[in-house]
């Protein structure tokens, strides 16, 4: 994903990442699946909760073994065109991020595009949190999003978890954490 | 159950693995009855086209009976008779709403993958490889089927396996190729590589209304097959394919040329050690040897359709030839979702006969010798089904068109 957006970073000495996808639906459907960042654990399957009070919002969830919580701060939102929100300063890693809605014309679908600014993490913190995301943190958000699209137009999210092979053990993510999640959030229906 | 397994170049071995279930709401069971192995299984066979792990189950061309069905699925139940299409379709995408299944965007567990080494996010399919998302395949007594309500397609009782088998891949990829051709009257259509999707692709030009269709191959029992159902057959090992097409067409070259051979095939001269050392070496990953002479051949303004799988990477073609001719190019994986059903009639009507091609079929116990035989094109070898239910036979039995072949060779 090319870096030269117009906006400079949210932070001073921070990165930027984004992705984007077209989604199959309108940007009425795409806003109320993220129910006001609460609905993101459907498809974020590090994510075990968002629970929102007012313009408060509290994250939990767990990933490779490690469990993370930070609060944040909606600090805009738009019905059906953007919602955007900053993580409180006692957050592990700063960040601060927005989704914007586009519908496009003659049922093309709707544009959605995630920003996310963030301060890379020091020391202690910035161990846990390698040992979480292992991997690329731009395309961690661009599976992240395909998942999100998976989600909205079909109800559900591709895997292959679970599935037989004679694989030798190691080179498959069988009986993981995340396969229970994924099953689990795929009964909900839509 | 037993599966299919890869376990590395030229090694492909019966395993023991735990039989599927269930994992999300549109998701399918199926008892496999009949599973064949295709022309592309070859480039994982030969190990020439990246991304198996060892143990990863193959196969993407398979029918059974449905066994179990998940919450989400209305239009099946256990018992049903299907056929399972060789890529995954979500049917809600912009791409499935438009027929295009084939560029499903929500069927891949893992785009990203696909998207790094070929720069778009692909489709979900059967038995291939990490860009298609490592699906278990169906070379295997059961198979879990995502999106079990779109791709499936019911077949009748009564109706053998052998004649609606190939609804799952090559009978569609063949019409497909056919129908890209765009036959007007009159039109005279030449198609290089007499293998079961050449095969399919003839019989499918002929019911689309070419006048002829001229087959160039080098196996002489493949052209047999292809003569008895229409095609007018040369032996590429005869003369030189250019020189005969403009003689057989009164110099003009064929209206359109379809390429049912693709990444592997056998070239001549220097350009062929080119491509061979290329390959080797991967800079080069398919040998496009036949697209060089259907470059050469095609008439002016015609038309050339690729049905022969493309890994990657194609060097050294004449684009110039093509741009001043104004050829039209085709091409793309089968959309097997949107033809199924209109083939399904066609065979059910006895327009079109698939299971001419079949040459042996075997018990899934013999799959190793299976796919050295289809490779090699030993026995007179054209279409290999295994039957998982079928259990160790003593001998390969032949049967069909080619029997004549096999039986009456010296």
């Amino acid at each position: 994903m090319p870096k030269d957006r117009a906006s400079a970073s949210y932070y001073e000495k921070g990165e930027q990442i984004s992705a984007v996808v077209t989604v199959q639906k309108t940007a009425a459907e795409v806003y109320d699946a993220w129910a006001g960042l609460s609905g993101l654990p459907r498809f974020i399957e590090e994510l075990d909760v968002v629970a929102r009070a007012g313009t408060r919002a509290l994250w939990k969830g767990n990933s490779h073994g490690e469990s993370f919580e930070w609060e944040s701060e909606v600090l805009n939102e738009e019905p059906n065109r953007l919602i955007a929100w900053k993580a409180s300063a006692t957050a592990p890693v700063q960040n601060a991020g927005s989704v914007t809605l586009k519908e496009l014309p003659y049922r093309r679908g709707t544009e959605v595009r995630v920003v996310i600014d963030y301060v890379p993490p020091r020391g202690a913190v910035a161990d846990r949190v390698n040992k979480m995301m292992r991997g690329d943190p731009e395309e961690l958000l661009r599976i992240a999003m395909f998942r999100f699209r998976q989600w909205m137009e079909t109800g559900e999210i591709a895997t292959t978890r679970g599935q037989p092979s004679a694989r030798k053990p190691g080179r498959d993510e069988e009986g993981s954490k995340d396969e229970k999640k994924i099953a689990t959030s795929a009964k909900e229906g839509r | 159950m037993k599966a299919a397994c890869w376990q590395g170049t030229r090694d492909i071995r019966i395993e023991n693995v735990p039989e599927p279930r269930i994992i999300n709401p549109r998701d399918i069971l199926v008892r496999v009855t009949s599973t064949a192995i295709c022309g592309s299984d070859l480039h994982l066979y030969n190990n020439k086209f990246p991304g198996m792990t060892k143990g990863d189950i193959m196969g993407h061309e398979c029918m059974g009976v449905v066994v179990e069905v998940g919450s989400g699925i209305k239009n099946l139940k256990e018992g049903d008779r299907v056929v399972v299409p060789c890529t995954i379709a979500c049917g809600a995408c912009f791409y499935c709403k438009q027929g295009q299944y084939s560029a499903c965007d929500n069927s891949n567990p893992n785009p990203v993958e696909s998207e790094k080494i070929l720069g778009y996010p692909g489709c979900g399919m059967f038995g291939y490889a990490a860009i298609t998302g490592s699906y278990a395949g169906g070379q295997a007594e059961y198979i879990r089927v995502p999106f079990g309500d779109v791709g499936p397609i019911k077949v009748p009782e009564g109706v053998p396996d052998e004649q609606v088998l190939f609804l799952s891949d090559i009978l569609p990829t063949g019409w497909m190729g056919a129908a890209n051709c765009g036959v007007q009257p009159g039109d005279i259509v030449a198609v290089w590589g007499a293998g079961p999707v050449g095969q399919m692709a003839i019989r499918s030009l002929l019911v689309q209304g070419a006048e002829r269709v001229i087959v160039i191959d080098n196996v002489q029992e493949r052209l047999d097959i292809a003569a008895r159902c229409g095609a007018e057959a040369f032996n590429s090992d005869n003369g030189d394919v250019y020189e005969h097409l403009l003689d057989e067409t009164g110099g003009r070259g064929p209206d359109a040329c379809l390429d049912a051979v693709g990444m592997e095939a056998h070239g001549h001269g220097v350009m062929d050690v080119v491509d061979r050392v290329k390959q080797v070496v991967k800079i080069e990953t398919d040998r496009p040897a036949v697209l060089r002479e259907m470059f050469k051949c095609v008439r002016k303004a015609g038309t050339i359709s690729l049905l022969g799988v493309y890994g990657g990477l194609v060097d050294s073609l004449p684009m110039g030839v093509a741009f001043n001719k104004g050829v039209t190019f085709r091409m793309g994986q089968v959309r097997v979702q949107a033809l199924e059903h209109m083939l399904l009639d066609l065979i059910l009507k006895g327009k079109i006969h698939p299971d001419e091609i079949i040459t042996h079929t075997i018990g899934l116990d013999d799959v190793a010798d299976a796919y050295n035989m289809f490779n090699d094109k030993t026995d007179g070898c054209l279409k290999v089904v295994m039957k998982p239910g079928m259990g160790r036979e003593p001998e390969v039995r032949v049967r069909s068109a080619a029997k004549e072949v096999v039986t009456s060779r010296p």
